[in-house]
């Protein structure tokens, strides 16, 4: 036991640049019979620490066996206590016709979960190596994040909640490949969660809604600039095997404002183990100098996953986006295959082949990614 | 959505001439912050080759070595005039962005389109002013 947690701090040790963040995987919704992420997670938008429901899920539906517990039960945090980690690392190739083929290793996240729940009130915090601190000279607090830490209250697993603090505000599909256009272009890009307050209601399995204000990280000012307003609902459909959301989303930042407004649509298959997942969003920006037109953008979103067998799902994804829509040149398309495995619980191991187009740029990216949960 | 997909793939092909305006807000809110400033390259956190982009002084401090506003202390650290204004063919940051005789093409994880390049070197011919 004590040999366990000592070869995990020197995991964690190990990781001390390059460190990313990963979320939920929504492939996971409906394809094993759970309608909303709030069955397996605590947050109300899914993602990061899991419940005593998804830990039994990680072993029974999603794995090939073993004990989803917290240290494989070796020992049992008390009630109002839970805890839980996430270890990432990969090595790949990236081929881009500026460099040639580079070759990549590197830790991809190391967090640590922990949640602990007096009444309807919760107090969720993640702590995490961050990723490279540059400064010449830095204090041994700059390798250290906290991607994630609120309040909240919700006295019913479904109904109304309210949450403060830091995380991501709930939009669209949320998924775990950071790099997603409809990650890195809507401001949900690794450590770009935001400060702010989000409240909602969650109808069983029927549909659910969500609000947040929220403002960018004032102490180390990740991602876009200012503040902002986003909203989301998404109704399940077809005995919980479909669903169909809308969000929108402001950031208002102090020299441009940005409008989103979006939709989703996810459709499980089960005669044929086929999960679809598929997002559209459209934006307008504006930017505060002399003849700027406003600018219409768009990104479009299509996930497809193949349950081969227990523990084992190969996913397709097509994406494309435009930064303005009236301007020649400023699309950009990604397609994307990769392989899932979860041999047991807490293991995964990914492959994944990337190829990406711009007009003036074509990058291809395989990786291989070992991924263990606590 | 694959037709949007496909739309929007489409759409590349058309559409009007760069007609843009070439000022720093602009070039600054449309390709510096969404592809510069993001954690682990040019920000407060990061600070790779000292340069900071979270705010747009602190962009254009880092990029040309002036203030925003002429009196006033630097924001961040100028490391490089990665801007010779007047001169886009003589500054770094445009032979970064294509990825021409540097070691490394800029941004790393993905590059920045041909025509957004071609509004940051119509900034630095313009003088390069912080407008």
């Amino acid at each position: 036991m004590r040999l366990g947690v000592l070869r995990i701090l020197l995991i964690c040790a190990a990781v001390m640049i390059f460190a990313g963040t990963a979320s939920a995987y929504p492939q996971f919704q409906f394809s094993t019979d759970n309608a909303r992420c709030t069955m397996c997670h605590f947050s109300p938008s899914g993602g990061g620490l899991v419940n005593a429901w998804g830990r039994e899920e990680a072993a029974d539906t999603i794995s090939r066996g073993g004990d989803g517990a917290f240290l494989g039960g070796a020992w049992e945090p008390p009630e109002w206590l839970a805890l839980g980690a996430d270890l990432r690392a990969a090595t790949g190739v990236k081929d881009t016709p500026a460099e040639g083929i580079d070759t990549l290793l590197f830790p991809m996240q190391a967090d640590v979960y922990s949640r602990a729940e007096f009444g309807p009130v919760a107090l969720t915090l993640t702590l995490g190596l961050r990723k490279q601190a540059r400064d010449r000279n830095p204090p041994p607090l700059a390798y250290v994040a906290s991607r994630e830490h609120y309040l909240m209250y919700q006295p019913e697993p479904s109904g109304l909640y309210v949450r403060a603090g830091r995380f991501y505000a709930p939009y669209g599909l949320r998924q775990v490949d950071h790099t997603n256009y409809i990650r890195r272009d809507l401001g949900f890009y690794t450590d770009e969660q935001t400060y702010g307050v989000s409240g909602g209601y969650l109808k069983d399995n029927e549909w659910e809604l969500h609000l947040s204000a929220f403002i960018r990280d004032p102490l180390f000012s990740v991602g876009p600039a200012g503040s902002g307003l986003a909203a989301m609902y998404e109704k399940r459909f077809h005995d919980d095997a479909a669903a169909w959301g809308v969000q929108s989303k402001v950031q208002l930042g102090p020299d441009s404002q940005t409008y989103w407004a979006g939709s989703t649509f996810k459709y499980w298959m089960p005669s044929l183990d086929l999960l679809l997942l598929s997002e559209l969003d459209i934006g307008v920006q504006r930017v505060d100098t002399p003849n700027a037109d406003p600018i219409a953008k768009g990104i479009a979103h299509v996930n497809l996953t193949h349950f081969i067998t227990t523990g084992l799902m190969l996913g397709t994804t097509l994406e494309a986006k435009h930064g303005d829509l009236t301007l020649r040149g400023k699309d950009a398309e990604a397609a994307t295959v990769s392989l899932q495995y979860f041999p047991r619980a807490h293991y995964e191991v990914m492959v994944l082949a990337k190829a990406e187009r711009t007009r003036n740029t074509s990058d291809l990216l395989s990786l291989l990614m070992f991924h263990y949960y606590l | 959505m694959a037709w949007a997909i496909a739309a929007l793939a489409t759409m590349g092909a058309c559409g009007r001439e760069d007609d843009r305006p070439a000022t720093f807000t602009y070039v600054y809110e449309t390709v510096i912050a969404p592809s510069c400033a993001t954690i682990g390259c040019h920000n407060k956190v990061s600070q790779t080759y000292g340069l900071q982009f979270e705010t747009k002084e602190g962009a254009y401090a880092g990029l040309t070595g002036q203030a925003c506003d002429e009196g006033s202390d630097l924001p961040g650290e100028a490391v490089a005039n990665y801007v010779r204004p007047g001169d886009p063919d003589r500054s770094q940051l445009i032979s970064l962005l294509y990825g021409d005789d540097v070691p490394r093409r800029m941004p790393p994880d993905r590059g920045i389109s041909e025509v957004d390049i071609e509004l940051v070197e119509r900034w630095i011919l313009e003088g390069a002013r912080c407008d």
